[in-house]
């Protein structure tokens, strides 16, 4: 049987994997929003240890001051052998590791830090730390620029633009994990209350740190002739990042927090669609973002075939629209803008349309991004029939019982958590050991399986109430709560069969990353990525209120 | 051993997944066990004694039939770990009808259990008040009211040992006449956020021995790694860069 699609196909389309796979990151996003606050509420930087030897091994300390209070970035730089380097979860041993800590650090803290944080899954933090970190060296740059900076040289740009960092981390740990603060507690008693805000600001001073280390090294070198890094070369220098399966576990147990972030993106695009009489000098900046986007799209690197597609349909989808709309007049407005993209552009066209439109309205956009946060709770009515219930599914969850289990390919792959450093991964039904022990991520299999079992019911069953249903049939007690909750927001589900064999769960990270403010997607398979953070991004130093929300879609000749 | 209130629960989660609670009532499980925990009432031994019967508790069902009387229910002596949530979704329907409800539990061996499952609904209610003795005849009396818990004694009741007498009250009503008594005389503990957070900062204690046997449960959720798995199943590709 198959149900008709209810009136909201764009809301729908927005939680499609190939949807959720073309997103960019905007202002909303978390690295954008931490950088602005800090700004605002003027946070104090200063480096105050640099304990490394001539190598660039050792410690070293960032505080920052917000207000009264101060924070510590305590970073461990020690040998490692280059074939240990992994980027992998499974991986033992890392170039660095970081720790966030509330207020300055002692002494003796140093020393329960130093035996725990290398050894980060391994080791034990304390409710003192908010954030657990790593970060390898990049093989194809580090070395590079330590050799260009120790002869006097500054590094050639194109290079940078290649790789794009000089360390890169391989996980960014908050919220309790490994006995770090919890975040109910880190929003309340810190000044981290958005989610993932101590997460940017710890990368955004990895950053800085990568830096200084790659100078020390160049500097202890070569004394006499090292330089440092220039800034219009620095600036161009993200900080990396390699990720894995474990993000899209979090978008299907994070369901409400997922709406709500879409929710503030889509509630400000539609009010800057409302907005009539759009001025010249607007309407110019807004062009000349899209051109700053084409060159990005020209500029960055991918070594995916896939990624590498996409990116040049993109740039001749903005070459189209930036010829269409070149010329100014006075019937121009977003809305038509908008519409015009969604039928004739590629979905990452679309989403650049959007983000940057988003660019030039801060006073629409910026209220929205610090307001990210949301009660995760699911909540069961239990006063609903199950009648009513069977209802609730066809009109919410039509998307997942359209979908026929029985065919092997779209049961085809389970998630699971590893015995090995519980590495999230995805294995093959049929053909690997460990089904019986999935995690319960399959929402679409799940809803569709509690939906036949309901077209069985008698009409005795059908008029019990969920909490008497419940008491009878209690396996279907999460799935039911899922629903029911979820039926009132809209962008809590990805909308696709994530069991099926040709799902990318790469598109569930694209997603997530470009919320925390992510670019430079260069896909390694279809289960993990890396990417920059910050890359454009000035500097602390040079970080002021001008430039603070200059650097998207940065490009080798963004720097004056 | 110092943890955050996310390794308790979720190590409890995926101890209760092992188990075989169905999901959904293994998330509440880990809820129940974990602000248990964080509020020093043992959470983590008490999941890891149920851990010793689990097989027989899991086939324990509460009756349908016995949850439609509007005075008692017998439940058997199942674990208020598995079944406590079911039930006090039924009591509190029972309860939207009358705006009030009192009602006791009989055989009942794990009362304790009540305390989160109704820190959870309370805020919807007015007030809800329980009241249980142990083994020892020690009186114990809980009232929820405006999202705190009060824990106490109350004395003026004599309760049977396996026996909880509930009450629940949806919108105020000064009329309404309880049979029993269930303020407390002497309060003891008062849960509310700001208890939350000190308890957050201190992070938890389970006791080492429960703790390693709950996480010896948990390991169960694991799947053991193959060369395929280790190969494939988080992506291959090059991992160094």
């Amino acid at each position: 049987m198959l149900l008709k699609k209810s009136k909201s196909n764009k809301d729908i389309s927005l939680m499609s994997l190939k949807k959720m796979g073309s997103r960019y990151p905007s202002r909303l996003s978390f690295s954008r929003s931490m950088l602005r606050t800090m700004i605002k509420e003027k946070w104090i930087l200063n480096k105050v240890k640099f304990d490394l030897n001539d190598e660039g091994y050792g410690t070293a300390i960032y505080e920052i001051k917000i207000h009264k209070s101060i924070y510590s970035l305590i970073c461990f730089s020690t040998y490692l052998e280059d074939n240990e380097r992994s980027d992998r979860v499974i991986a033992d041993k890392w170039d660095t590791s970081y720790t966030l800590h509330i207020g300055k650090i002692s002494e003796e803290e140093i020393k329960r830090l130093r035996k725990n944080i290398p050894l980060q899954e391994s080791g034990r933090s304390s409710s003192k730390e908010l954030i657990l970190s790593r970060a390898n060296k990049s093989v194809r740059l580090f070395k590079y620029v330590v050799d260009k900076l120790s002869r006097g040289l500054q590094p050639d740009i194109n290079q940078i633009n290649k790789v794009g960092y000089l360390l890169r981390t391989t996980a960014v740990y908050g919220s309790g994990k490994f006995g770090l603060s919890d975040f109910e507690r880190t929003k309340i008693v810190t000044h981290f209350s958005q989610p993932f805000r101590a997460e940017m600001l710890a990368v955004y001073i990895i950053r800085e740190f990568s830096v200084h280390l790659v100078e020390h090294i160049a500097y202890k070198k070569n004394p006499k002739k090292a330089v440092k890094l220039k800034r219009k070369i620095k600036q161009h220098l993200g900080i990396g990042n390699s990720t894995g399966l474990g993000m899209a576990p979090f978008i299907i147990k994070h369901p409400k927090l997922i709406h709500k972030w879409i929710n503030q993106f889509e509630k400000t695009v539609n009010k800057i669609k409302k907005i009539k009489n759009i001025k010249k000098d607007k309407f110019k900046k807004y062009i000349d973002l899209l051109k700053k986007s084409k060159k990005y799209l020209n500029e960055v690197v991918s070594f995916d075939e896939t990624q590498k597609n996409k990116n040049f349909k993109s740039y001749n989808d903005l070459n189209n629209i930036i010829n269409k709309y070149k010329n100014y007049n006075n019937d121009i407005n977003w809305s038509k803008i908008l519409n015009y993209a969604e039928k004739n552009l590629s979905h990452d066209a679309q989403e650049i349309i959007k983000v940057q439109l988003i660019e030039i309205y801060p006073e629409i956009a910026d209220s929205f991004a610090e307001n990210m946060s949301m009660s995760e709770n699911l909540e069961l009515e239990t006063n609903i029939s199950i009648r009513d219930l069977k209802f609730l599914i066809e009109q919410k969850y039509f998307w997942a019982i359209n979908i026929d289990f029985r065919k092997r390919k779209n049961n085809y792959l389970f998630w699971y958590v590893s015995e090995e450093k519980l590495e999230p991964r995805l294995g093959e039904r049929f053909n690997e050991p460990g089904s019986n022990l999935e995690d319960k991520l399959g929402i679409a299999k799940m809803v569709s399986e509690l939906y036949q079992f309901i077209l069985k019911l008698n009409k005795n069953k059908l008029s019990l109430n969920v909490a008497e249903f419940l008491i009878l049939y209690p396996k279907f007690r999460g799935i039911i709560k899922r629903i029911q909750t979820l039926s009132k927001y809209k962008y809590g589900e990805v909308r696709d069969n994530i069991l099926a064999k040709d799902v990318l769960p790469i598109d569930m990270l694209r997603f997530k990353l470009s919320f925390f403010g992510a670019s430079r997607y260069d896909p390694k398979s279809d289960r993990w990525l890396r990417v920059s953070f910050f890359p454009g991004a000035p500097f602390y130093k040079d970080l002021n209120k001008k430039n603070v929300d200059q650097w998207g879609f940065a490009t080798t000749d963004s720097y004056k | 051993m110092l943890l955050s209130y996310y390794e308790v629960y979720i190590t409890s989660l995926r101890a209760c997944t092992a188990m075989g609670f169905p999901h959904g009532l293994n998330e509440d499980a880990a809820y129940i066990t974990t602000w248990l925990e964080l509020h020093k009432f043992d959470g983590i031994k008490k999941l890891s004694e149920f851990s010793k019967n689990y097989k027989k508790q899991i086939k324990r069902k509460i009756s349908l039939n016995k949850l439609r009387s509007n005075k008692s229910i017998n439940i058997n002596n199942s674990s208020l770990l598995l079944n406590g949530p079911g039930l006090i979704d039924i009591l509190c329907e029972k309860t939207k009808n009358n705006n009030n409800l009192e009602i006791i539990i009989k055989n009942c061996k794990d009362p304790i259990y009540i305390l989160p499952i109704i820190k959870k609904i309370s805020k919807k209610f007015y007030f809800i008040k329980a009241s249980w003795s142990d083994k020892k005849n020690k009186n114990y009396c809980i009232n929820f009211k405006k999202n705190n818990v009060y824990v106490g004694e109350n004395n003026k009741n004599t309760i049977s040992y396996g026996d909880i007498i509930l009450q629940f009250l949806l919108k105020k009503d000064k009329s309404i006449k309880w049979k029993y008594n269930l303020d407390i005389s002497k309060i003891k503990k008062k849960i509310d956020y700001n208890s939350d957070q000190e308890k957050l900062e201190d992070s938890l204690k389970p006791q080492k021995k429960y703790w390693n046997n709950v996480e010896k449960i948990a390991n169960k959720s694991f799947v053991p790694a193959t060369k395929k798995s280790r190969e494939k199943g988080a992506g291959g590709g090059d991992d160094n860069d």
